[in-house]
């Protein structure tokens, strides 16, 4: 599915790769206390598998692979279990019993420097996507934990770089890893918070973009930053369902028809969705009004946000 | 009814492709094509469609070439596949979320995704899953709870253009009359789908 030249169920190099990746990060760092796992000595212990499927291959799939697999364990919890004195192993539900969050000691992160060779020079680029990625002369792939701690480094190819390219690139790293470390676990927290409440988790509806959406949601952002319409309210950003009939609608004729008016309630069009390879870090997640009707979102037509601006006069 | 949602073109390295969701249960569909295809697979006069359905963990087992094969029964007929000898269409179905629902938003997302990818139908076609419960009572898209305490699922596919039954899937006990009653709901509810 990710791409057109990847056949279901056939491996590959590029599976190898990432397995590699995956396993030096994740299972040779001992970043899971596997210890912690063990229900009875020498008979029996919880077993963790963790599938990863890439819906789009938009670059850089190395680094998005580990943070799902990372997230992932974090959010997994397990049943609790009570041995008896006769060895009897009983597993509790979850409503007898609160369930156990996987302890990740150190969280694994990721990161993928695509080098390019200009005559004498290196270029070094951080989290290539999937066009710089073909044309790229080599690879480092770093992985590391927040603590500072190396998990693991790739560098595949026939590149060959200076050692002090290499130590630059990785004490780059370190800056990054902790951010994106964060990042994924405020994430986490605010979803387990919204179980523990009880609001019902929307799950994958809301969560995904495709990648020309983002690419239009940037250009919409550029766009509300040129000061044409000054805001005296604050912007209450609510998302609403769309209308099936809704025309489509540009930023700059919206704002524009709020110059003519006052106080007009103005629609302009966005959408709530990232592309599943750069999501976890940058998206906020929406209000969601939940409505009874049916609504079909089509490629036209993207989720209407109400603004309520104040104009000048 | 409950709530659907969908989103078209929602890959950037797919053909088409599609989100579809009713109520919990989420699925993508992706397409690519019409494309090269291996030397056993070639036909001369027609397209060849290759379905394939990956649940949420695991591997693909029995079940799931079961919905493989009532999806690739119901494009057949509504795809126009004279069009595109000795080429290749590979449709992949991606389970995200389950309510229980898998196969009525696969095909409805199958069938947005053919659109996205602009391969040429016959036909739009929507389907419509129903549940039969113990007093015989018809519910038209149920709930997950719904569906484990009823005695019978059908799953009916309607094309877009005469709303005649393309394919028909179900799984437990019941008799004529109430095949022809769920028949009849079903078709009137296909058609806001």
């Amino acid at each position: 599915m990710a791409a057109p030249h990847f056949e279901m169920g056939k491996g590959g190099e590029i599976i190898d790769e990432i397995q590699q990746i995956l396993d030096r990060n994740i299972k040779e760092s001992r970043c899971l206390d596997v210890e912690s796992l063990c229900i009875m000595a020498e008979e029996s212990v919880w077993q963790f598998k963790v599938d990863v499927t890439v819906l789009n291959h938009g670059g850089n799939l190395g680094d998005a692979c580990n943070l799902a697999a990372v997230a992932a364990l974090r959010h997994f919890h397990r049943p609790d279990v009570t041995v008896e004195e006769d060895g009897r192993v009983t597993i509790h539900t979850h409503e007898e019993k609160e369930l156990i969050p996987t302890f990740l000691k150190k969280i694994p992160v990721c990161l993928t420097f695509a080098l390019f060779e200009v005559e004498d020079d290196c270029i070094t680029l951080i989290d290539p996507t999937e066009t710089e990625e073909r044309v790229m002369s080599g690879k480092l792939v770093v992985g590391l934990n927040p603590h500072g701690e190396i998990t693991s480094l790739l560098f595949p190819g026939k590149l060959c770089l200076q050692k002090h390219h290499i130590m630059s690139c990785v004490s780059h790293t370190f800056l990054e890893a902790k951010s994106i470390a964060e990042t994924v676990m405020s994430l986490v927290e605010d979803d387990l918070e919204k179980r523990r409440s009880s609001i019902k988790v929307k799950g994958f509806l809301n969560c995904l973009r495709s990648d020309s959406v983002y690419k239009k949601q940037l250009l919409r952002e550029r766009i509300k930053n040129v000061p044409v319409m000054k805001v005296k309210s604050d912007v209450k950003v609510k998302e609403e369902s769309m209308e099936e009939t809704g025309s489509e609608e540009t930023c700059k004729e919206i704002v524009a028809e709020s110059l003519e008016n006052e106080q007009k309630e103005a629609y302009v069009d966005t959408s709530s969705d990232e592309e599943f390879s750069q999501d976890l870090l940058n998206k906020t997640l929406p209000e969601i009004k939940k409505e009874k009707k049916k609504k079909v979102k089509s490629k036209t037509k993207k989720n209407k946000i109400k603004l309520e601006t104040g104009c000048r006069q | 009814m409950a709530q659907h949602k969908g989103e078209l073109n929602f890959l950037s390295r797919s053909d088409g492709s599609a989100l579809y969701s009713i109520d919990d249960t989420v699925i993508l569909a992706s397409v690519h094509g019409p494309s090269d295809v291996k030397v056993s697979n070639r036909k001369h006069d027609g397209l060849h469609l290759d379905v394939c359905f990956s649940p949420r963990t695991g591997s693909s087992n029995i079940g799931e070439k079961t919905i493989e094969a009532i999806i690739t029964h119901t494009i057949k007929q509504c795809l126009l596949a004279h069009l595109h000898p000795r080429a290749g269409v590979t449709l992949t179905i991606q389970e995200m979320q389950s309510g229980g629902l898998d196969l009525s938003v696969s095909i409805n997302a199958s069938c947005l995704a053919l659109l996205d990818a602009g391969i040429q139908m016959s036909t739009t076609f929507a389907a419509v899953t129903c549940c039969l419960t113990s007093d015989d009572v018809c519910i038209v898209e149920p709930s997950e709870i719904e569906l484990k305490e009823s005695k019978a699922v059908l799953t009916y596919v309607f094309d877009g253009t005469k709303m005649d039954v393309i394919t028909t899937h179900q799984e437990g006990a019941f008799d004529c009359k109430q095949l022809l009653k769920c028949l009849a709901k079903c078709k009137t509810v296909a058609k806001d789908v």
